[in-house]
């Protein structure tokens, strides 16, 4: 009888001790620094920024209703911007996508000399100088990217560049998504 | 991989570890917070000191110089001086956030096994053990 | 050439830990006298072999050879040559040499100091480390080779030693850790071959109880290091943080003041076998585990290696393989270890006993939260358990620990009358409350936990003291009280006075210390605690590896000049880092620090100044050194030297 109770929990002490090894092996590989957004399913923040080209012109959350947005946090300060950029220039292509830029804790010179250098794909820009719009979305690092619907819910966040693969495999089949009205 | 992509692949790290370095400043950041009030600025130590930079590894608002929580601090600093609770302010990070910026973790029902966990534990680990004593003792007074 | 050689020594130091791990066991079983005795030289040559394979990369490091991709990652041209040496050990690769190193410096300890040690069991012991020292090589070799190479395009300079890591800190600090992480090896080794002889005695624990000993000071001292230079070097005041990678340092500690206080038990008691088993397996096990963590980048911390998927899953195998076959050789071998329960509740076995189950608990309560985040990131939550939840739920266990601290040596074993100890315990107790509530009173502002705290302290101080004085009560002269002290007991009391003293250093440091965040320009005045700092003058320097700007504090008293402090900014010109050097002035009852900010104007002469003043800050490191020294002493006890001197396998027969 004592054997027999031996036995048992020796199992379960063996079978406890695998499934922490097993547990802790799937965690390694992932990357321990991405958070996940706060916005996810909820709607965009209310905000009254200024548009980076358009002095004066002021944007706000009701600029993202009725289209499909894809949000792009960006800085002229941020060395993975410059890799990103890019690849916006093939992304604008898309017909069901409005790309939106949000220039992030950046000044104006530096922001407009980005653009110039290298491109302006964004429809607008949002100037964010002081970070605070940012911060509002949860951006804890540039570049990141949104996605948000017609209704101004946010659907998905990326942070780190939008590279074909991000582009191909997850935006795309999101979009499709909410065109059939997920 | 031939030799090529490995060139370019350390080029490549090479060039993104510089950028780093460049924008990296590992120094303490300190920046003056003026308060009239002894009680606020305790308040605001101790606000920046439970919450977590996010992008940093693993350090508060307190200590961290990374611009993102240079904003922060000064979101809180402004948040104490205007009144507002800590729990206003706390819950103002949460929902940008998520729990994730909270070093102290809020005390509700979907973290009772975190708070609780340890301290069954205790009272088991005394409870079993007194038991276990109990039940095998054996009198051999002399 | 160095490198090759030194890569060459590492792939001997492998055969020969593959040959140590399999001879020795083998003839031991199969009565092949001449494999047995394979045991000792082997392990000579394994530390010969990486003691010169160390060699070889300190030599690389001092010649700059940028060829190394480790040196050309960690070194650089102008780094000072006392860094150039610590940095070998300042990255992972580097590091964790010197760790395989410290382990095979623990094995010929072993083999030399454990002469007498019965010979089939010499032999397994160290074939036992042999595996693990195995196992360890081998990720340095396959996955951290630190001799690997940048050619043919190697950088004409290195890319500079982490500037937080030149200082002195780093030099000592790493491998004292080490050397206690890895020593829990020997504790380990020792219970796997009692277990594979089926015969662990209180013989046993005696034998292990000096290593445990020694690999405890170490790891005490090695984490009081860590905690000083954080203190100093980062600038932010703080010398705990409960990052990952510290309590992967406290973790083995906790789990091996159990084992040293079980240890205790078995070797004057000859009960508790498995329990003490159970410990010495276990905290070596957190030794590994603490490795993974840390090295794997599975948690987040301050201060973690470059993280390497590869590599964490590498120890994570090594772990699972090591943990494992002790966790089965325990289950199926341990249940013949019976213990007898003969002792009453007022007895110094049950207040070890208690000790035990309170550090164990403690043990679980710093796992459990280090590793929550990541059982909430199995269930899809992203979160953080940080310093307010350990401050909150750590002191529970250590408050009725110091509780029973302060009985529990004045016990005797077995059975204890105690009406002869109410009288003093009482007094001890009053004494303790009531200076306690002076020295708050004094402090000014109450504070519960610093009358907990304090009140602790004093109640296990004055009862030590009383303990030391019961011992000696029959001896008349101080010197005739001392000699007649055991080490052990004169261990014992050092550490359970460190213990306390780190305690009170903790509650008033914690509650009495005082930060302020200050704009100061050059000429103005501050007070701060009746200290007024004036910032008097900004000075630039240009050293070695890097630019600096020094700003000149003078401190005032009552209107007296005291001294002067002199923060820095500096500028690393290889690695193009800015780094806060603080300037501290340590004094018994307080500590005065300043750092500086960032400069406020064009001008350079306003700045934003940190400055501090920490109440019995030194306590805490003081009380630590109490407690390793305490542990040195202890170790050298004659009640172990004893056994060695006698014919071992009489000792065996006897007990």
């Amino acid at each position: 009888m004592e054997q027999k109770s031996h036995l048992v929990r020796n199992i379960i002490v063996v079978l406890t001790f695998v499934a922490v090894v097993i547990a802790f092996y799937i965690l390694v590989g992932q990357d321990k620094t991405k958070l996940p957004s706060q916005l996810i399913d909820r709607e965009i923040p209310k905000f009254q920024v200024e548009d980076l080209l358009k002095p004066g012109q002021f944007r706000t959350e009701a600029d993202f209703l009725g289209k499909i947005t894809l949000l792009n946090v960006w800085a002229s300060w941020c060395p993975s911007c410059y890799v990103e950029h890019p690849y916006w220039k093939e992304y604008a292509k898309n017909k069901d996508l409005t790309l939106v830029g949000l220039n992030y804790r950046d000044t104006k010179p530096k922001a407009l000399k980005f653009l110039a250098e290298q491109g302006n794909f964004f429809a607008w820009n949002l100037f964010d100088k002081n970070g605070r719009l940012g911060i509002d979305f949860g951006v804890y690092g540039a570049p990141e990217t949104f996605i948000i619907d017609r209704a101004g819910k946010v659907r998905y966040r990326h942070v780190g560049v939008v590279t074909p693969e991000v582009y191909n495999n997850t935006i795309l089949p999101l979009i499709e998504k909410i065109k059939k009205g997920f | 991989m031939n030799c090529s992509d490995v060139l370019n692949n350390a080029i490549r790290i090479g060039l993104v570890i510089l950028l780093v370095l460049a924008s990296i400043n590992v120094a303490a950041s300190i920046e003056t917070y003026d308060f009239d009030d002894p009680e606020l600025e305790a308040r605001f130590q101790k606000l920046t000191a439970e919450l977590r930079c996010p992008k940093c590894q693993n350090q508060n608002l307190a200590d961290s110089d990374s611009d993102l929580s240079k904003d922060l601090k000064r979101i809180v600093y402004e948040k104490v001086k205007n009144g507002e609770s800590d729990a206003q302010i706390l819950s103002f990070m949460k929902e940008r956030y998520g729990e994730f910026i909270l070093f102290n973790p809020e005390l509700n029902q979907s973290n009772a096994f975190l708070w609780a966990g340890p301290i069954i534990f205790l009272a088991l680990a005394l409870i079993f053990f007194l038991r276990w004593y109990s039940k095998n003792r054996v009198n051999e007074d002399d | 050439m160095h490198a090759e050689f030194g890569n060459y020594l590492l792939v001997l130091a492998f055969i020969v830990s593959v040959s140590l791990s399999i001879l020795p066991m083998y003839g031991s079983f199969t009565g092949n006298q001449f494999l047995t005795r394979t045991a000792k030289p082997l392990t000579v040559i394994f530390f010969v072999a990486l003691l010169a394979s160390f060699i070889c990369l300190v030599y690389a490091f001092y010649i700059d050879d940028f060829t190394i991709r480790y040196v050309a990652q960690h070194s650089n041209s102008l780094l000072p040559n006392r860094y150039k040496f610590s940095a070998v050990w300042g990255a992972h690769e580097g590091s964790f040499l010197l760790w395989v190193l410290i382990m095979s410096g623990w094995m010929i300890a072993v083999a030399l100091v454990g002469k007498n040690l019965p010979a089939l069991s010499y032999s397994r012991i160290l074939s036992v480390l042999g595996m693990i020292a195995c196992g360890f090589i081998s990720f340095l070799l396959f996955t951290s080779n630190p001799f690997e190479r940048t050619l043919p395009f190697f950088p004409i300079d290195g890319s500079d030693l982490n500037p937080l890591l030149q200082d002195f800190g780093l030099i000592i600090h790493p491998p004292l850790l080490y050397m206690g992480y890895v020593g829990f090896a020997v504790s380990f080794a020792f219970a796997v071959t009692g277990l594979i002889e089926g015969e662990w005695t209180s013989t046993w624990a005696r034998w292990t109880r000096p290593w445990t000993i020694a690999a405890w000071s170490c790891l005490t001292l090695g984490i009081m290091l860590g905690s000083w230079w954080a203190y100093y070097e980062l600038g932010w005041g703080g010398w705990w943080f409960w990052d990952p990678s510290e309590n992967a340092s406290f973790l083995p500690w906790l789990s091996g003041t159990a084992l040293m206080h079980s240890l205790a038990v078995t070797d004057k008691r000859n009960s508790f076998k498995g329990w003490t088993l159970a410990l010495s397996l276990s905290t070596f096990s957190l030794s590994l585990l603490g490795t993974f963590l840390i090295r794997s980048g599975v948690l987040t911390s301050v201060h973690s290696f470059t993280n390497d998927p590869e590599r964490g899953r590498f120890i994570l195998m090594f772990l699972a393989i090591v943990v494992g076959s002790a966790l089965l050789l325990f289950l199926t071998r341990s249940g013949r270890v019976k213990t007898k329960v003969d002792f009453n509740i007022l007895s110094k076995d049950m207040f070890l006993l208690l000790n035990n189950v309170l550090f164990v608990s403690a043990t679980f309560i710093v796992l459990f939260g280090t590793l929550y985040p990541l059982i909430a990131e199995v269930f899809g939550k992203k979160m953080s358990v940080g310093a307010p939840y350990f401050n909150a739920i750590f002191p529970i266990p250590m408050v009725i620990l110091f509780a029973l601290l302060g009985v529990g040596p004045l016990l005797n074993w077995k059975k204890h009358n105690l009406s002869k100890l109410k009288k003093p315990l009482l007094s001890i107790a009053v004494i303790a409350v009531a200076l306690s509530l002076l020295s708050t009173w004094l402090m000014g502002d109450f504070y519960l936990w610093v009358l907990v705290g304090l009140s602790l302290s004093l109640w296990v101080a004055i009862s030590s003291f009383y303990h030391l004085n019961l011992m000696t009560r029959y001896k008349k002269t101080l010197a005739g009280k001392l000699k007649s002290l055991t080490l052990t007991n004169i261990g014992m009391t050092s550490a359970h006075i460190g213990v306390v003293i780190t305690l009170a250093g903790i509650v008033l440091t914690s509650f009495y210390s005082i930060e302020k965040d200050l704009r100061m320009a050059v000429g103005e005045s501050k007070e701060l605690a009746g200290y007024t700092f004036n910032m008097a003058e900004v000075k630039d320097l240009r050293k070695e590896n890097y630019q600096a700007t020094q700003v000149t504090f003078e401190v005032f008293q009552n209107g007296e000049k005291l001294f002067e402090l002199k923060p820095e900014k500096r500028f690393y010109l290889a690695g193009r880092q800015i780094m806060t050097e603080a300037d501290i002035d340590a004094g018994f009852t307080r500590d005065l620090y300043v750092a500086l900010g960032e400069s406020l104007d064009s001008t350079g002469k306003v700045w934003s100044v940190r400055i501090y003043v920490k109440s019995f800050m030194r306590w805490v490191w003081l009380g630590a050194l109490f407690m390793g020294f305490g542990g040195f002493i202890a170790m050298f006890d004659k009640r172990y030297r004893k056994l060695r001197s006698k014919n071992a396998s009489k000792i065996v027969a006897e007990a």
